[in-house]
């Protein structure tokens, strides 16, 4: 519990600067520093057992049956993190606080702070692998804010995406990795992971999974090639910079090298690849790093080669090597930081980092002066301080390493050249900056010390490195003991810290980098045009060029080339996909014809036939002429109802015949707004093109039904008519299915009605139209509203109403219904509309359309919700006999109800239409006679 | 008789549809059409029609009243844009 | 009785329905705006409740027994889909109440949000293909409704696209379903399951089955069938934008889980590789649309298609964990990516433009904005802990386990490449000071805006459950894999429908 808790605790005080922040920053900073000043006492409290070898656990259900448990372990190797990022993370607080101006907003930066903190013990501590997966990520996204914290500037935009975009990508390598590895132990829990190294290395996806895992820790650790997103991550502030890039984020990913160094190392693969990234990534930063004239610049190479080092031991093949990586990786930190916090104060004070500007800093900031002295001689290796007692070590292993079998003498030949330059960079480092002579005129700001309370941290850490140096087994030895045995996972080599070793190899090798990077530093002038003349990479540029290329440039090619904006094109491809996909079903068939005879031809349904499969090829052949073309269509239509007659359908005829008119006046009201003639615009080839696709389409289509329509089959069909009386109470089992079985779909469909109808509605308003041109060369007729249309029309109204109230009543036992009467009433309105204008019709029918089509479809929602309070479900009709004076003996069901309840909306969502239509072009045609 | 009689005046019908599909095709006028498609309507009535006759149901009369009426709704329409060359004023 | 089945469907229905009637009254439709989507979330809870406990809800419409009338089921990936609906049917009406402009509320935008609402939740809880094919109408009708609502130019061109191809779905839906009973007899879905599961497995079948998918396929805008969508998505309304995003598509995939779990799976062999690639290009494709893109809006619809192939390979890899992951998915997506649209309606309020270069510095004048925005565009990306990332890795896992390697790579490349695209919106939007040409006056001012409740409030609560369903993942964990359990067990859903064990 007290673990979790020391997790908690940073997410927990997220809280804490952004309220103190309105308390002054130093409220705010103390604020901050409360939740790992207790986090660091609760570990403490743990330092005696932890030390003694006892891993303490803590686990919490989260998904068990995804594996994912809030696991955490405190073990010797997460007891060192913990220190570095508790320990450190104080100091960095104290040190934020004098860094940070007044403008910018601190509650902000310590709570980004606090939540990559939290982020970073969860990743040290976690003792299952998805949660450390979880909290890796989590590490990155915070590093991502932070690095960004300036985000008015584009350098520190651009260098934080870049940051994440690398981690990221590796990170979710590292996912793929963590899930292989799981599935190949079938757990995510740690220690069964950690115990099962053979199992893992024995598995044939052992490659795959080493490579995903190292992916990640190489692009967290900022190893080669997935280096160069560092440098640009120091736009971010300076203590973000000692933090992350000297003692946390980076060193997630050599911590992970440790973590799962049981269950993944010992296998040539491993070796190799670690050793070899390592020894390049060391080299190659050492040498960039002395050649940066920005002090955070060569800081960050620096890093790098130094994160190339550890590495680089965890490759190596002696056990030995790992207790090395881990000393250094502690002394590192101390250092790094140290070196990273001077700089911020160079920085600070004199408002440069470049050291061509730089000089003889020491007479204005003697204190840091000496810090940064004794710190970077850490750096560089010098005797007495602790970055010595770790080179030595490495060196010593260096030369006792058999990695590369004959050629392993390569590793400890590069190793002394990369000292090279880490020696010499080192000298540079504090010779060109304090040394030499001053010039403060050249500088932005003039230079002076740092506040007391700025240079403390670093005190503190140089103090570390000194005493580390001069007395290790006192300070750290129970530590790196411990982390050591948990790395190894056994009892641990023999070793010893001591200052002296003696007159050996490794000594020697430190000796002779010392004189040769004094002697490089001497001539670094000559270097830098040797180094200049080779050809310069911005990474940036580069990475940005890079994804641009990669995924806007060949994004565009591919959604260019799937969808050119045209709409015919993308169409017929689809058509075409459609019936290439139907015609390879069909193709496996035995044959088409599954055996149930044709019925015989007729010489009407032969003709009806022809009309109708001519007619439509001349409607698309016509299509230019538009009005011509709907007459051919209205010919397809009548055909249809005849076919429907024909095959005993009565009511689909009616409905047919009822919807092709009113159809074709809609269409005719449209007409009138569109040009006569459409341009004739595709070419010779489209026409082809798109006649193939329709007529192979259609052939489709008929094959598909004939294929379908030659099998026998038993339908639903038959109970419906057997059920149509006794159960819906009407002979016409058409209209009892509209109504009753499938009233549900009855239902819907008047809804699509409804919408349709406040659809056009709201479309036509918005609607702008030029004012339709009349063809001059024709003699339009004058009379508006010719005499004999008037008069014969005056009956037809009357009468019309009387056939819907026929056809309605009728329905539910003979054909007709709600929704052929509501197109008749329909039409004969239309009727009006068109015989006396619109003026005088709508003068006449003042009513809101929208109520009225609500009204029809609340009506049918009522009657179907009226079953549910009689206890049955919705839609549940019921029916009787009722003797009514005149009409007689009659039968009606609650359907009906129904059924009114779709006459209703029928004609209001026609009229609602109609109306506007009709509207749109009186306000043109208004317009037109003003003028 | 009747039957024999029904199924040649069905034959004849038929016969007049295609000549309408002809006209219909042919046009060469706008008119010529409009015409035509009236004429398939009083047509298609006569076939419903006879159909009933032939298959001693009432059902399709009214299927045979609707097409007279609106037909003639249709044809108005058609005729007012060709006349004025709006429908709705 | 079963009544909570069918109250998701009549509740939106009456609702549309009785603001038409209350046409000339604004302020009512408003106010039963928010009523009847709040009494729509809750009759989906109780559904979910119901279903919880009894597994399946079922409702005879009319008291025909199946497969004779319609069927109103609810199995779990119903019910639940249901309750996302009810969820952002109410976000999305509040959300409405602080944007929607007076114009669009005068031309019916309540009444047929209730509408569309209705046509989603009649798709969801329908047993009959029919009436599948009515809802999808219904929904149809009122999205392009909802979509030219306004009458800008771009929304016509988007609109044209929008429903020539929508309609081109329905009418291959129809003929599917004509087919279907030409071949079966029945239009109940499980009576149909019952009847393909009981014959040998013939070429028709499959082309039915693959005319099904193409269908719903253009409706979830899948590969290579989306173009349509990121043609029109970014044009309408923002709260319309946002209904659809959450909604619309996932009805598509909905329909191809119900008919590929439950009808068609006599040839998965044939059918759920043919899923398979389709899902994995649909990722693909649509991140790489995404990539191109620098309107905040076309971005996130290009988002919609590449998650809609997540959600797809759920399906496709047909195991138990991948339908829970796949199930996982829908319900985190519809919520992040309604939440993100939301966002971007936040931001065109303040600084009036959904163009990436003409928008910044809302991390420094509205910090709280960002997060927000950070926590639902981090959730979409995948990143621990929020939900994004247990639907990523529970499908992620499942193609690991039956070691479909293709799936796992194009998986993790597009969720990068998605966490690339919502940084760039970060870096453009709230990170970049805001450009010279623009007015930010309404961004820096700090007087109080009363509109901004509406849209704040819908905002907040949806990235809650973005984190909620990330830290607190387990319940929805639980209901997903039943869900998954359901759906790999038709027989279930047959006899609770047909009442016969098949």
């Amino acid at each position: 519990m007290l673990l979790a808790l020391i997790i908690l605790l940073p997410f927990i005080g997220v809280l804490l600067p952004v309220w103190f922040h309105r308390h002054g920053r130093t409220a705010c900073a103390w604020a901050t520093a409360l939740p790992p000043a207790l986090g660091l006492v609760l570990l403490f409290s743990q330092a005696p057992a932890v030390l003694a070898g006892e891993v303490r656990r803590f686990s919490l259900n989260w998904i068990p049956e995804l594996g994912l448990n809030l696991a955490f372990r405190l073990d010797g190797l997460s007891f060192l993190f913990c220190l570095l990022i508790l320990a450190i993370g104080l100091l960095v607080i104290l040190y934020g606080r004098y860094y940070l101006s007044s403008d910018d907003p601190m509650g902000k930066f310590f709570a980004l702070l606090l939540l990559f903190m939290g982020a970073m013990l969860g990743v040290v501590t976690a003792n299952n692998l998805l949660l450390l997966v979880l909290f890796w990520e989590a590490t990155s996204l915070s590093s991502f804010l932070l690095i960004s914290y300036w985000n008015g500037r584009s350098d520190a935009r651009r260098g934080a995406r870049m940051a994440l975009t690398v981690t990221g990508a590796g990170g979710l390598a590292m996912l793929a990795g963590v899930l292989l590895l799981g599935h190949v132990v079938g757990s995510f829990d740690l220690d069964v992971v950690l115990a099962s190294g053979e199992l893992i290395r024995e598995h044939a996806w052992y490659p795959v999974i080493l490579v995903l895992i190292l992916l990640g820790i190489f692009t967290k650790s900022a190893q080669f090639p997935f280096h160069f997103w560092l440098p640009h991550a120091m736009s971010a502030p300076t203590p973000v910079s000692s933090y992350l890039h000297s003692a946390t984020m980076v060193k997630a990913g050599v911590f992970l090298l440790a973590r799962l160094y049981p269950a993944l190392s010992g296998t040539e693969l491993w070796f190799i690849l670690v050793s070899m990234v390592g020894l390049i990534t060391m080299t190659l930063g050492a040498v960039t790093a002395l050649f940066k004239h920005d002090l955070k610049g060569l800081l960050a190479y620096s890093t790098i080669s130094h994160l190339g080092l550890v590495t680089l031991l965890f490759g190596l093949d002696t056990r030995l090597a790992v207790v090395a990586a881990l000393f250094h990786i502690m002394n590192h930190a101390t250092f790094k930081a140290s070196l990273f916090m001077a700089v911020g104060i160079v920085d600070h004070e004199t408002g440069t980092r470049d050291m061509r500007l730089l000089s003889g800093l020491r007479k204005y900031m003697p204190m840091t002066a000496m810090l940064g002295l004794i710190a970077a001689g850490a750096m560089a290796g010098v005797p007495l301080l602790n970055g010595f007692l770790s080179t030595e070590m490495f060196l010593g292993e260096a030369v006792a390493q058999r990695v590369l079998g004959g050629w392993s003498w390569v590793i400890p030949v590069v190793a002394v050249f990369a000292k090279v330059f880490s020696v010499a960079y080192s000298i540079r480092f504090i010779h060109s900056v304090f040394y030499g002579p001053s010039q403060p005129e050249a500088l932005p700001k003039p230079p002076h010390e740092a506040p007391f309370f700025m240079r403390a941290p670093i005190l503190i850490l140089v103090g570390l490195c000194l005493l580390v140096g001069i007395v290790p087994n006192l300070i750290i030895g129970p530590l790196l003991a411990a982390a050591a045995t948990t790395t190894l996972a056994s009892p641990l080599p023999y070793y010893s810290l001591a200052i002296w070793h003696g007159w050996n190899l490794p000594l020697l090798m430190s000796m002779v980098a010392m004189v040769l990077g004094t002697v490089a530093y001497l001539n670094f002038a000559r270097l830098l045009r040797l180094w200049e003349r080779l050809p310069a990479v911005n990474a940036m540029d580069a990475f940005e060029n890079f994804v641009h290329d990669v995924v806007i440039v060949r994004a565009r090619q591919v959604t260019g080339r799937l969808e050119n904006g045209s709409l015919q094109h993308y169409l017929s491809l689809l058509i075409l996909g459609t019936v290439v996909v139907a015609a390879s079903g069909l193709w496996g068939l035995e044959r088409l014809n599954g055996g149930v005879p044709l019925s015989a031809l007729d010489p009407p349904s032969v003709a009806i036939a022809l009309i109708m499969m001519v007619t439509a090829i001349y409607s698309a052949i016509w299509h230019h002429e538009r009005i011509a073309a709907l007459m051919f269509l209205s010919v397809v239509g009548l055909g249809m109802a005849l076919i429907f007659a024909r095959f005993s359908a009565p009511d689909l005829a009616l409905t047919q015949l009822s919807v092709e008119i009113v159809t074709i006046v809609l269409l005719m009201l449209i007409l009138f707004l569109l040009p006569p003639r459409s341009p004739n615009d595709s070419t010779y080839a489209h026409v082809v093109r798109d006649g193939l696709v329709a007529t192979s389409a259609g052939i489709g289509v008929g094959v598909l039904a004939y294929t379908v329509l030659t099998r026998p089959q038993q339908t639903i069909s038959d109970y419906f008519i057997q059920n149509s009386v006794t159960g819906g109470g009407g002979t016409n089992v058409v209209n009892v299915i509209l109504v009753d079985f499938r009233g549900f779909d009855t239902f819907g469909e008047i809804t699509v009605m409804a919408i349709a109808a406040i659809g056009i509605f709201g479309l036509l308003d918005g609607m702008r139209l030029f004012d339709p041109k009349k063809d001059p060369n024709v003699q339009w007729a004058s009379d508006k509203y010719p005499l004999l249309l008037l008069i014969l029309n005056m009956p037809v109204l009357p009468l019309a109403l009387m056939v819907a109230v026929y056809i309605f009543l009728r329905g539910h036992n003979m054909p007709g219904g709600g929704f052929i009467a509501g197109l008749i009433v329909a039409i004969a309105l239309i009727l009006q509309y068109l015989a006396n204008g619109l003026r005088w019709s709508n003068n006449r029918m003042q009513w809101d359309y929208h109520p009225l089509v609500g009204a029809g479809v609340l009506l049918a929602g009522l009657t179907g919700l009226g079953s549910w309070s009689f206890g049955a479900p919705f839609l549940t009709s019921a029916h009787d006999h009722f003797h009514i004076p005149l009409l007689g003996e009659i039968e009606l069901a609650t359907a009906m109800l129904f059924d009114i309840g779709v006459f209703l909306a029928v004609v209001g969502a026609t009229l609602l239409i109609l109306a506007n239509l009709g509207k749109l072009k009186s306000l043109d045609t208004a317009s037109e006679e003003n003028r | 008789m009747l039957r024999f009689a029904v199924i040649v005046a069905m034959l004849l019908f038929t016969v007049s549809l295609l000549l309408n599909l002809y006209r219909m095709v042919r046009g060469p006028d706008l008119v010529d059409r409009i015409l035509t498609l009236d004429s398939l309507y009083v047509n298609a009535i006569a076939i419903i029609i006879l159909l009933g006759i032939f298959l001693g149901s009432t059902l399709f009369f009214e299927a045979a009243m609707l097409i007279a009426m609106m037909g003639f709704v249709g044809t108005v329409a058609v005729c007012k844009y060709v006349l004025r060359g709006n429908i709705i004023e | 009785m079963s009544t909570e089945v069918a109250l998701p469907v009549f509740i939106p229905l009456l609702a549309g329905v009785l603001s038409l009637m209350l046409w000339r009254s604004r302020k009512w439709q408003r106010r039963l705006a928010v009523l009847a989507t709040g009494l729509l979330l809750a009759s989906t809870l109780w559904l979910l409740r119901s279903t919880l406990d009894q597994g399946y809800v079922v409702m005879q419409l009319g008291g025909w027994a199946a497969p004779f009338g319609i069927t109103l089921v609810a199995d779990l990936l119903s019910a639940v889909m249901a309750v996302i609906t009810g969820l952002i049917g109410f976000a999305v009406a509040l959300y409405s109440l602080g944007t929607i402009p007076d114009r669009h509320e005068k031309f019916g935008y309540y009444p047929l949000m209730h509408l569309l609402l209705a046509g989603v939740a009649g798709s969801f809880l329908t047993g009959d293909i029919f009436n599948l094919f009515v809802w999808f109408e219904v929904m149809l009708l009122a999205s392009f409704a909802l979509l030219t609502l306004g009458g800008e130019r771009a929304q016509m061109e988007g609109a044209i696209k929008y429903v020539t191809l929508n309609l081109f779905s329905s009418a291959l839906f129809l003929s599917a379903i004509g087919l279907t009973y030409g071949l079966t007899g029945t239009l109940n879905m499980a009576d149909l399951a019952y009847k393909l599961s009981q014959v040998e497995h013939t070429g028709m079948v499959n082309v039915v089955a693959l005319m099904f998918m193409i269908s719903f396929g253009i409706k979830a805008a899948a590969f290579p069938l989306f173009f349509w969508l990121p043609a029109s998505y970014h044009t309408p309304q923002v709260a319309v934008s946002a209904l659809f995003a959450g909604l619309l598509t996932k009805v598509g995939v909905y329909a191809l889980y119900r008919l590929f779990t439950l009808v068609f799976v006599g040839d998965t062999g044939y059918t759920h590789t043919i899923l398979l690639w389709s899902a994995a290009l649909t990722m693909l494709t649509g991140v790489l649309g995404a990539a191109a893109q620098f309107e905040f809006r076309r971005i996130l619809s290009f988002h919609i298609v590449s998650q809609i192939g997540y959600i797809m390979l759920g399906l496709a890899l047909f195991t138990p964990l991948a339908l829970l992951g796949g199930v996982f998915y829908l319900v985190h997506n519809i919520i992040a990516k309604t939440n993100l649209f939301l966002i971007s309606g936040l931001t065109y309020r303040l600084l009036g433009s959904y163009d990436l270069k003409k928008l910044g510095g809302v991390y420094r004048e509205r910090p709280g904005i960002a997060i927000l925005f950070l926590i639902s565009a981090l959730g979409l990306a995948g990143i621990p802990p929020l939900s994004g990332f247990f639907a990523k890795f529970l499908l992620i896992r499942a193609a690991v386990e039956i070691e479909a390697w293709m799936a796992v790579v194009v998986a993790l490349t597009v969720s990068f490449m998605t966490l690339y695209s919502m940084i760039k919106i970060w870096a453009q939007v709230f990170w970049k000071p805001v450009p010279d040409a623009v007015d930010a006056t309404r961004l820096r001012s700090r007087e109080r805006d009363p509109g901004m409740f509406w849209l704040l409030t819908p905002i907040i609560g949806l990235a809650a459950l973005v984190v909620l369903f990330g830290v607190w993942a387990e319940p929805l964990y639980q209901v997903a894999r039943d869900a998954a359990e359901q759906l790999l067990n038709p027989a279930g859903y047959i006899e609770a429908v047909l009442g016969v064990t098949p």
